[in-house]
């Protein structure tokens, strides 16, 4: 009896598993040890990530493109440390470009074309904010539009049908999300909502016309040589008449490529940890323009009337292309403070932090 | 000798000084007080109570004002009533023809787009006639459409010339129809055949009170000038028909006005002569009564916003009763041409624009026109409300003898060439087919312009 009741008892300390547990893989990030050892930098071992990491195509997917170009960035500042320590004052060298390289393996090379952007230029600068050159926009856009058809003949949660369906869902005719034909532009939506007060989403609209209009009336900048905008910007007299590229040419060159997350009581003593966090795009468009708005709510407008608000945006934005506006400033703050932060990047200590 | 002359001085009798500025005593005032008042000494300090209390200290933060230029009186209105008419930003658009003195009154150049030439944009703009809610400073230059009711405004323009009898117009339409631009052409038209154009910019400015006003001796009931408004509007008329005006000789006798005006004086000179508000309401009239006599050249009498016009004004008279519109002289002047009183025996126009942004219900007005439009089209004319009490008769008076322009929308074929022009000027960045062409007629209420311009160029959809 006694031995039976042991058996029994035995066997209810085990958890009834119906698949072996397994933890996901995540084929795109590659797993690399956060300690360095003295030796690393003798051999000059390659740190980067294999090259199955950047498989992924740049258009579908900016998150992961962004985790894996995290990973990248960790071991490149990583390696960068000892420099560092050297000298502080090579911080202050290191510029907009410099950083951009580190990154994001460094913005694409300037198109020499004297014209305007191409459409799928210019898409991937309202998708991505930054230029391509004309032949690999065009691959890029080639790919979405494939990708896209794809989607439509295979709808989303196929894989749904069987799982505790007699017959299956219906089919979607759509995936989530679609929509035929988008009424306002992507960067204008997201804008208009940034400036909208009061939840006046009509009034706002009306004032982000109003900017474009006042764009459009306004003379072509003059671009500033010491604050470079986007590489690969058409010329200052093809902005007036196409004002979507005009903003969105003045908020991507001012957005800032990463922003200093503090993380509490991990930098030692009571002190918190700065740790530079690299920015997605919308994330980025959207700190450049709380900034701009920070400028205008200062700003004294110099009429009176509805059309005052609209005024002063436009003029910020005209400011912040021909390299006036104090917004600049701020961007070399951020980048400043985030390439002193860098060593932080591979922490030991954000390690154990996480853990607890 | 010495002793003597001290002794003389000595018995020199003392001046006695006046008892006006006798030296006021204050040793005589103090000996009535028990107190030292100049030698009072602070309070005693005899209990915590009598200390000096501390004032107490605000440790607000004090925001930091950052000194900027304020905008100076005056300077916000006019960045508000600024007006742009061009944008050199906007591509110029080649192909399109000049409006010349008979062009708008061609039948064949209905439904195209001309540029107004750059006399007459000057002179336009003298005369007020853009206005800070049209859409001039989107593109390169000023350019109208000529459209079907602008032509047939036209022809009759041109017959009211030959058949030396004044047209009377009175422009109606929905909200954004075009009203103000086609009074706009009617002027430029004038212009260019060189007549002479007096426009009241704003009927609302001459009887919302916020210009002075005086009354006219020996009139009864009493009658009210608007001088500075006067003078401003003569300028104006000067400043827009100067050659005119120039090689027009005077017909009457003026010198009882001004002493200046010499032998053979042209109506550029009595312009000229007003200096002072004084003088502006006798010198206007004195033109519009040369301007009224045969053999001078044709006038074009505009004014927009007629529902302002029509009502009782804000002014009111020394015993504070009440003023109707009409006994403003100005309005009178406008009021006499409309209604026929005043003839004009050279042609010429007379034309009145309503407006529907700015406006109040009339209802005599808006019977007048019922009535007016009814009869022009042969349908039955309505009759008066017998239960409505604020009609009034003498703006039914003033406006039953003329005849009544409806604008509404542009047609499809005219909607596509202004939408043409739009493209062309870099404006709209869609492609033009006839899908947009639609598209854009029907969000515009079929094809109400402005609600157009406002459905494709002043949108966040490019």
């Amino acid at each position: 009896m006694a031995s039976r009741l042991k058996i029994w008892g035995a066997c209810r300390t085990l958890a009834v598993r119906p698949q072996p547990a397994r933890l996901p893989t995540q084929p795109f990030r590659v797993q690399i040890s956060p300690s360095r050892f003295y030796a690393d930098d003798a051999t000059n071992k390659s740190s980067k990530p294999a090259a199955g990491a950047k498989v992924e195509t740049p258009g579908s997917a900016t998150r992961s493109e962004l985790g894996s170009a995290g990973v990248a960035q960790s071991n490149e500042l990583a390696q960068k440390t000892p420099e560092k320590t050297a000298s502080t004052s090579h911080i202050e060298t290191l510029d907009d470009a410099a950083l951009e390289q580190i990154l994001y393996g460094g913005r694409p090379a300037t198109s020499q074309r004297e014209g305007g952007l191409t459409e799928a230029q210019e898409d991937a600068l309202y998708r991505e904010g930054v230029i391509p050159p004309p032949e690999e926009a065009e691959a890029v856009l080639a790919k979405a539009e494939t990708a896209a058809e794809s989607r439509s003949i295979f709808p989303v949660g196929s894989e749904l049908q069987t799982t505790g369906h007699k017959f299956g869902l219906p089919k979607k005719p759509y995936p989530d999300g679609f929509n035929v034909k988008k009424r306002y532009h992507p960067v204008l939506e997201q804008i208009t909502r940034l400036l909208m007060r009061h939840g006046e989403l009509s009034v706002a609209q009306r004032n982000m016309a109003m900017v474009m209009n006042f764009l459009r009336t306004a003379p072509a900048p003059i671009y500033s040589p010491k604050f470079p905008l986007l590489p690969g910007t058409p010329p200052a007299s093809h902005l007036p008449l196409n004002p979507v590229l005009y903003i969105t040419i003045a908020i991507d060159s001012v957005a800032p490529l990463l922003k200093v997350r503090n993380i509490a009581g991990a930098g030692g003593g009571g002190r918190a940890l700065e740790l530079p966090v690299p920015l997605a795009v919308r994330q980025r468009r959207r700190m450049a323009f709380q900034w701009i708005l920070d400028v205008i709510n200062k700003k004294p407008s110099k009429g009176s009337g509805r059309t005052q608000f609209a005024h002063r945006i436009a003029e910020e934005i005209i400011a912040v292309v021909e390299g006036r506006s104090s917004v600049w400033e701020k961007r070399k703050l951020v980048h400043k403070l985030g390439t002193a932060a860098r060593a932080n990047v591979g922490s030991n200590k954000l390690k154990t932090k996480k853990k607890k | 000798m010495a002793s003597a002359q001290a002794l003389r001085t000595l018995a020199r009798p003392v001046i006695p000084v006046a008892p006006r500025i006798q030296p006021i005593m204050r040793s005589l005032a103090a000996a009535f007080s028990t107190t030292s008042l100049l030698s009072a000494a602070p309070p005693a300090v005899k209990s915590r109570k009598d200390l000096p209390k501390k004032t107490k200290k605000t440790y607000k933060k004090k925001q930091n004002i950052v000194p900027v230029k304020k905008p100076g009186p005056g300077e916000r209105k006019a960045f508000r009533k600024r007006i742009q008419l061009s944008n050199n930003s906007a591509l110029p658009v080649s192909g399109i023809e000049s409006l010349e003195a008979q062009t708008m009154a061609k039948a064949e150049s209905s439904g195209k787009m001309f540029a107004v030439p750059d006399q007459v944009v000057d002179q336009l703009r003298a005369l007020e006639a853009f206005k800070t809610t049209q859409t001039w400073n989107l593109f390169r230059k000023p350019h109208v459409l000529v459209r079907k009711e602008t032509v047939e405004l036209m022809g009759k323009l041109e017959a009211s010339v030959e058949k030396k009898e004044a047209l009377k117009v009175v422009l109606t339409g929905s909200r954004l129809s075009g009203k103000s631009l086609t009074l706009l052409q009617a002027q430029s038209y004038a212009l260019l055949n060189e007549w002479v154009v007096i426009n009241i910019p704003e009927g609302q400015d001459l009887t919302n009170g916020n210009t002075e006003f005086s009354p006219i001796p020996d009139t009864e009931p009493m009658q009210f000038a608007q001088p500075v408004y006067c003078l401003k509007l003569l300028q104006n008329i000067y400043k827009a028909n100067k050659a005119v005006l120039e090689k027009t000789p005077l017909k009457k006798d003026w010198s009882r006005l001004t002493t200046n005006l010499k032998e053979g004086a042209t109506l550029a000179d009595l312009a000229l002569s007003a200096k002072e508000s004084e003088f502006a309401w006798p010198t206007l009239s004195a033109l519009w009564t040369e301007l009224t006599q045969p053999g001078q050249p044709p006038v074009l009498l505009t004014l927009d916003g007629l529902a302002h016009i029509n009502k009782v004004s804000e002014y009111r008279d020394p015993s504070f009763n009440i003023v109707h519109a009409h006994e403003l002289v100005l309005v009178r002047m406008f009021v006499d041409a409309l209604s026929g009183k005043t003839k004009l025996p050279n042609g010429g126009a007379v034309i009145a624009a309503t407006s529907q942004n700015n406006t109040h219900f009339h209802p005599s007005q808006e019977l007048v026109l019922s009535q007016l439009e009814a009869g022009q089209a042969g349908r039955e004319v309505p009759k008066p409300n017998a239960y409505e009490r604020k009609y009034d008769d003498r703006v039914y008076d003033a406006l039953k003898n003329s005849t009544v322009l409806r604008l509404e929308g542009v047609s499809k074929d005219e909607a596509r060439v202004l939408m043409e022009y739009w493209g062309a000027s870099g404006m709209l960045r869609s492609a033009l087919d006839t899908r947009a062409v639609a598209e854009k007629w029907a969000l515009g209420g079929h094809g109400i312009v402005g609600e157009m311009e406002k459905a494709s160029l002043m949108t966040m959809r490019m």
